[in-house]
């Protein structure tokens, strides 16, 4: 113990002046050398750093490494010439903090891919559970035919839940283009290459749940259309068009993310069934007008498509306004009545939808909106009582005049003969 | 015809002067020839050794012959060379007994002088550019010189002021 101390010193002396005598052993050809591949280190583990803790760890060392050799500075910038030592640390500076900001942004997509899968898993739940109310009272429906109370009823909770299932597809729709327009794509790729995994290949997938949300979709329209009203229609017109806007607005970008191997099949599929769907609940829809007016007793040509169903109405409006400047009927009158209700339904209720859905435009609504004012001045049948007022009060002038001047005679005559 | 003379004279005049004038050579002085860094290269099988940077070609049997009178092959495996400020080249190799000072001359380095190392030269032989003479370095004891065209002269070890000191 008596000697330890003295040891120690003399060791911490020996390793010190050592340390030393390796320092000064370095030419100025090993300083450069050491410099060159010090840094080309730095620079490799920049090139392959995974984590933005380690980022951070690696830009410290390297504000070391640059204080070490900055005594260097001058021959240091000899051996880099044309380059400089300031101008190299620089470099190294900016590449760590690009490393780490592009970490840091991994980070955050991390974050959000997180959080949409656990979105999604949410809504393929919930979707799902309302699918499937959908198909238990669709099966009880056809359980309950006799019961005409009854299947009225179920038949209103059929649409209800349709219409809530809507909604939450427009709320996935509205969920999926916030998240997969925020993410940098290639951001996302650098962190599974880098983790090896393939974290988008679960459940909550994007892709295969909007293949199966556009299947069922199209399931719906072919096998429950007896169903549905022209109301169910035009809402569904508003959920296709911004499913299919969020497909082809996102389509490639969400089938690139998805983790699975058959990314291409799926996304055929998925245009397929937005194609099929587009187009059969197109048909349904016009279908579903021209009974909805055809019953109303509107005898209104037959159409096909947005434009078609333009012409047909300006046509019958057209015709209409010359029959009623003709002169009015009640029964012109009673049509008349009809297709107010059924547009008045249109500009409040549908016009947006419409719109959404390319079914008639802006302009074709406010044109047909400005023909039915135009319908409406004549539209009513003239009415004889304003006739007969005015002859009532004509004779009744004529009565209350005669009386008058009956009246003015007689008092002429009885001054006469005063006088 | 006095005229004539006059003229004559005067070309005479005009041609001697221009012919002194070809004859002045320009000099640039106070050139510094210093390279910054050492050049450290591994000669090839035939000896040539080859330094990109500052664009030197030379072969080193001639240096390796003189250090150990054997040219059958290539024995040595770096030569580590320099340039000083007066253009002087400054050339060893790990456990050649001498430092070589070589003039550049036309298309063949010259030798000037050399100097002597001990018998077993130095194992990891190092050249410094300082401001006004090379510094040779023996990295494995830090023992360094200071070589001019003119001497070389040992210098002090700082880990001997360090060991006064203490």
């Amino acid at each position: 113990m008596r000697y330890s101390l003295p040891l120690l010193s003399l060791l911490l002396f020996l390793f010190t002046a050592q340390s030393f005598a390796q320092h000064e052993e370095l030419s100025d050809f090993e300083i450069q050398k050491q410099f060159k591949a010090e840094y080309q280190q730095f620079q490799n583990k920049i090139d392959t750093v995974a984590l933005a803790d380690t980022a951070a760890a690696i830009s410290d060392s390297i504000a070391a490494f640059g204080q070490e050799y900055q005594t260097h500075a001058e021959l240091l910038d000899k051996a880099l010439y044309p380059e400089t030592f300031e101008k190299k640390m620089r470099e190294l500076k900016t590449n760590i903090r690009l490393a780490a900001g592009r970490l840091n942004r991994m980070n955050q997509q991390d974050e959000q891919v997180t959080a949409l899968q656990l979105r999604l898993i949410a809504y393929q739940e919930h979707v799902a559970n309302l699918t499937k109310d959908v198909d238990s009272l669709r099966q009880a429906m056809a359980k309950s035919i006799q019961s005409e109370e009854r299947l009225s009823g179920m038949v209103r909770n059929y649409r209800k839940n349709l219409e809530e299932r809507d909604e939450l597809i427009l709320s996935f729709i509205d969920s999926t283009i916030v998240a997969y327009q925020k993410m940098d794509l290639q951001a996302l790729k650098d962190l599974e290459s880098m983790q090896g995994s393939q974290r988008l290949d679960t459940d909550g997938d994007a892709l295969k749940m909007i293949r199966d949300i556009s299947a069922e979709n199209l399931t719906i329209l072919e096998e429950n259309s007896e169903k549905l009203r022209l109301d169910d229609y035009v809402r569904m017109q508003s959920v296709q068009q911004r499913f299919e806007e969020m497909w082809q607005k996102l389509g490639d970008k969400i089938t690139s993310i998805y983790g699975g191997t058959n990314a291409e099949k799926i996304q055929q599929q998925v245009d397929n069934n937005v194609a099929q769907w587009d187009s059969l609940l197109n048909k349904k829809t016009f279908a579903a007008l021209n009974d909805s007016l055809k019953g109303e007793g509107l005898q209104i040509g037959d159409f096909e498509s947005g434009e078609s169903f333009y012409q047909s109405l300006n046509t019958y409006l057209d015709e209409q306004i010359k029959k009623s400047q003709d002169g009015s009927s009640s029964q012109v009158y009673e049509h008349f009545k009809a297709f107010n209700s059924f547009w008045d339904k249109v500009e409040r209720k549908w016009s947006s939808n419409f719109q959404n859905a390319n079914l008639m435009s802006d302009e074709q609504i406010a044109a047909i909106s400005r023909k039915t004012d135009t319908w409406a001045q004549d539209a009513k049948p003239e009415s004889n009582t304003t006739l007969y007022v005015l002859i009532g009060v004509a004779l009744l002038a004529v009565v209350l005049g005669g009386l008058l001047v009956r009246e003015k005679t007689k008092g002429d005559n009885e001054t006469k003969e005063e006088v | 015809m006095r005229q004539q003379a006059q003229i004559l004279v005067g070309i005479l005049v005009g041609v001697s002067l221009m012919a002194a004038g070809c004859k002045q050579s320009m000099v640039i002085s106070k050139v510094d020839y210093s390279q910054p860094i050492e050049s450290v290269v591994s000669p090839n099988g035939e000896g040539m050794v080859v330094d990109q940077r500052y664009g030197l070609k030379f072969n080193i049997l001639p240096l390796q012959y003189a250090e150990t009178q054997d040219t059958s092959s290539v024995t040595t495996t770096q030569v580590r060379f320099i340039r000083g400020q007066s253009g002087l080249y400054y050339l060893t190799a790990p456990t050649y007994q001498h430092v070589y000072v070589m003039a550049p001359e036309k298309n063949e380095l010259k030798f000037e002088k050399k100097y002597k190392l001990g018998q077993v030269g130095i194992a990891k032989p190092a050249f410094n550019q300082r401001e006004d003479f090379i510094q040779l370095v023996d990295r494995t004891t830090g023992q360094t010189y200071r070589l001019t065209p003119d001497e070389m002269t040992k210098e002090e070890m700082e880990i001997t002021n360090m060991e006064d000191q203490s």
